[in-house]
């Protein structure tokens, strides 16, 4: 870049100099490739040439360079580490002892916990995940998309309730929020598109 | 304890690039090759070479490949191993022996290397006729390739022994959970009956999960959750088999347990891999994962079933179905969410993160006790008293200075047997002594216990443990503990 000449200059000459260059053939790169005729670029902003060639060479900078969390990595590597006090290590075999055993079942709530989400998702979600929701609702739970919401409303208040009278931890589902919980549900069973079955492929 | 010696710190930088090198594999499987993830794990990689230089690893480095395991020097990385299943695989089809790394590699470079060693339309680029000039006109320069040869079958899958199947199996749970993110973030139907599958196949071939689960220990390539949702899986598998779960009830775990995590697809990586605090608008988004997972699970309609939909939308609900996310109706967790909720915090105070340093598992209890609330008793109880208060593999130091392994649980989780590696002072143990030891109970008129912990980057100190209450015992336990407790009074007390 530097000429061999221009060395009787200052050490950091021939760096601007190239630098200079660079910005020159970026502003004309970027004009090349801008939509804008040429001319506007004067006619409008004199400096808009100039604000461009900048943002271009940022944004090169910015891929030339690494995020500062990649460069060093020393630095921001301190983990969290969770404290234990060794009192709390002491008492884990009384804790543990402390508990009954108490038979366990897999499959305890689950029918209460499928129902739940699958109104979860009828009511929150869209597109595939709430179509699949009322497909459910209907195959698994024999809710059929009726005419009257209020009517299915009822009806699956019911269900709902029936379900979590089998968990113990089930009181603080209030009456109110189950009945507000369902109408939405029952408006989302009802104004859902019904349910197309994929044709089946004949071999 | 000493600080590693020099060849530890140089197998350790060289596990750390293998690492990196399978980390741009799988980012390379999720996103395009000039995307910013790709970028970083390359960048990571190359760093990682340097700094294996550094530390006295000499240039080019060289990896040996085998089917199911990249080596250094002859051995085996099982740590990086456990998700390179595509990478070994892609290397395997190329009929790759080993890949040398030298000092000046540079990032677009690998990165070019990788297009050659992943993309299928690559695959017979390095066939031996055309393999220098392939990589002259990808302009590698610093990477060397070497085919195997025909004469040398060493590197072929030969004889499977019981870690090798483990290893085996390990690796397919990894790759069939890799698959499906990836299926996930593409919004494609996931492989739902190969993820039971295999499942299934995990559950028949291993009575005892513990071969598994001591690879689990090793794996630690943090990338869409894989590792964690493995030994997630691993772990409700043990229990629930503990429980008299049949099979078909182990797979329904087992296929819950390991799409738990599902939803995190669906989470942007700069917030699931961020090391600071997250953003209120970060935090938004993981705490949508659970109800992203059930969606996502639920619109592959038929084939799933409700098990995996509910550990997918319940794992961070306490019992009473507090915790997040806020479903419009009251939800009550089933056996098998609570079962994961109780296998996933475990997991996750036991591992290595972005942002924090793993505890040893008896400090995880105590985290877990000190959050009782959070759990339901009894699952947590079944858990503790399942793997023990010192897991099975576990690296324990006794209280004479002895340092063992845990072999085995036995009635009372906190007096395992252990297999003595040395004696005090790393002195080897003298002739005749017994190789194994039941901690609480009297031997040489001393009643062993455990004293400390370490994990291979932390030790920590155990305190004798407070004496137990006979009342609030549990028959069996109290039976056990007592028959120790007994022993241990008679013991003759050391002179102070």
């Amino acid at each position: 870049m530097a000429a061999g000449g221009r060395q009787q200059k200052g050490a950091n000459d021939g760096f601007r100099e190239a630098v200079a260059q660079w910005r020159l053939n970026l502003r004309t790169e970027v004009k090349k490739s801008s939509s804008l005729p040429s001319a506007m670029f004067d006619a409008c902003d004199p400096m808009l040439e100039t604000r461009l060639a900048e943002s271009a060479e940022a944004m090169l900078a910015c891929l030339q360079e690494p995020d500062d969390h990649l460069r060093d990595p020393g630095d921001s590597a301190e983990k969290r580490l969770e404290h234990v006090s060794p009192a709390e290590l002491r008492q884990l075999p009384t804790q543990v002892a402390a508990i009954a055993v108490v038979p366990l079942d897999l499959r305890t709530g689950l029918l209460a916990e499928y129902l739940g989400i699958l109104t979860d998702t009828a009511c929150v979600a869209n597109g595939p995940a709430q179509h699949g929701a009322v497909q459910l609702l209907q195959r698994d739970f024999g809710l059929d998309r009726g005419a009257d919401i209020a009517g299915l409303a009822e009806l699956l208040t019911q269900q709902v309730q029936d379900s979590l009278a089998h968990c113990a931890d089930a009181s603080e589902a209030t009456a109110e929020q189950l009945t507000v919980a369902c109408q939405r549900l029952a408006a989302a069973l009802a104004l859902h598109p019904p349910f197309e079955p994929p044709a089946e492929s004949t071999p | 304890m000493n600080g590693p010696t020099r060849e530890e710190l140089q197998t350790h930088a060289v596990s750390m690039f293998v690492h990196d090198l399978v980390v741009v594999a799988l980012n390379r499987l999720l996103h395009p090759p000039d995307s910013r993830f790709v970028n970083d794990a390359l960048h990571d990689a190359v760093r990682a070479l340097r700094h294996a230089a550094g530390v006295g690893v000499e240039l080019p480095l060289q990896l040996q490949f085998s089917d199911d395991r990249i080596h250094y020097e002859g051995q085996p990385l099982d740590g990086p191993s456990l998700q390179a299943r595509s990478l070994l695989r892609c290397c395997a089809e190329r009929e790759i022996a080993a890949i040398s790394f030298a000092a000046d590699l540079g990032v677009d470079e690998l990165n070019r290397c990788f297009d050659l060693l992943l993309l299928s339309h690559n695959r017979d680029a390095l066939s031996r006729d055309q393999r220098d000039v392939v990589l002259r006109a990808f302009g590698i320069r610093n990477v060397r390739i070497l085919l195997r040869s025909a004469a040398d079958p060493s590197d072929r899958r030969t004889g499977v022994d019981d870690t090798r199947r483990a290893l085996h199996q390990y690796q397919d749970l990894a790759e069939c959970l890799q698959q499906n993110h990836v299926l996930a973030h593409r919004d494609m139907e996931l492989a739902v009956t190969a993820t039971a599958d295999v499942v299934e196949r995990t559950v028949n071939q291993f009575e005892e999960p513990s071969l598994l689960l001591s690879l689990a220990t090793q794996d630690d390539v943090d990338r869409f959750t894989v590792g964690h949702s493995v030994r997630v899986a691993l772990l409700a598998l043990q229990v629930a088999r503990a429980l008299g779960a049949n099979r078909e009830q182990l797979v329904h775990v087992g296929a819950a347990a390991l799409m738990h995590d599902i939803g995190k697809s669906k989470v942007p990586q700069e917030v699931l891999f961020k090391q600071g605090r997250l953003s209120a608008e970060e935090w938004h988004w993981m705490a949508q994962h659970p109800r992203l997972g059930a969606q996502l699970l639920l619109e592959q309609h038929q084939t799933v079933d409700p098990h995996a939909i509910g550990a997918a939308f319940c794992h961070h609900m306490g019992p009473t179905g507090l915790g997040y996310p806020q479903p419009v109706l009251p939800i009550v967790p089933s056996g098998i969410s609570r079962l994961v909720r109780v296998c996933d915090v475990f997991e996750a105070l036991t591992s290595v993160r972005p942002y924090k340093r793993a505890l040893t598992p008896v400090e995880a209890y105590a985290v877990m006790f000190r959050n009782q609330q959070d759990f339901d008793p009894a699952w947590l109880g079944r858990f503790v008293r399942t793997l023990g208060l010192f897991p099975t593999g576990t690296r324990v130091r006794l209280d004479c200075g002895s340092e063992g392994v845990v072999m085995a649980q036995t009635d009372c989780p906190e007096r395992p047997e252990v297999r003595l590696l040395h004696g005090p002072d790393g002195a080897d143990l003298p002739a005749g002594h017994p190789e194994s030891l039941a901690i609480g109970v009297p031997f040489e008129g001393r009643v062993p216990r455990i004293a400390g912990v370490s994990t291979h980057d932390r030790a920590i100190d155990v305190p004798e443990f407070d004496p137990q209450e006979p009342e609030v015992l549990t028959q069996t336990a109290q039976h056990a503990c007592l028959s120790t407790q007994l022993a241990r009074d008679a013991a003759p007390r050391p002179a102070k």
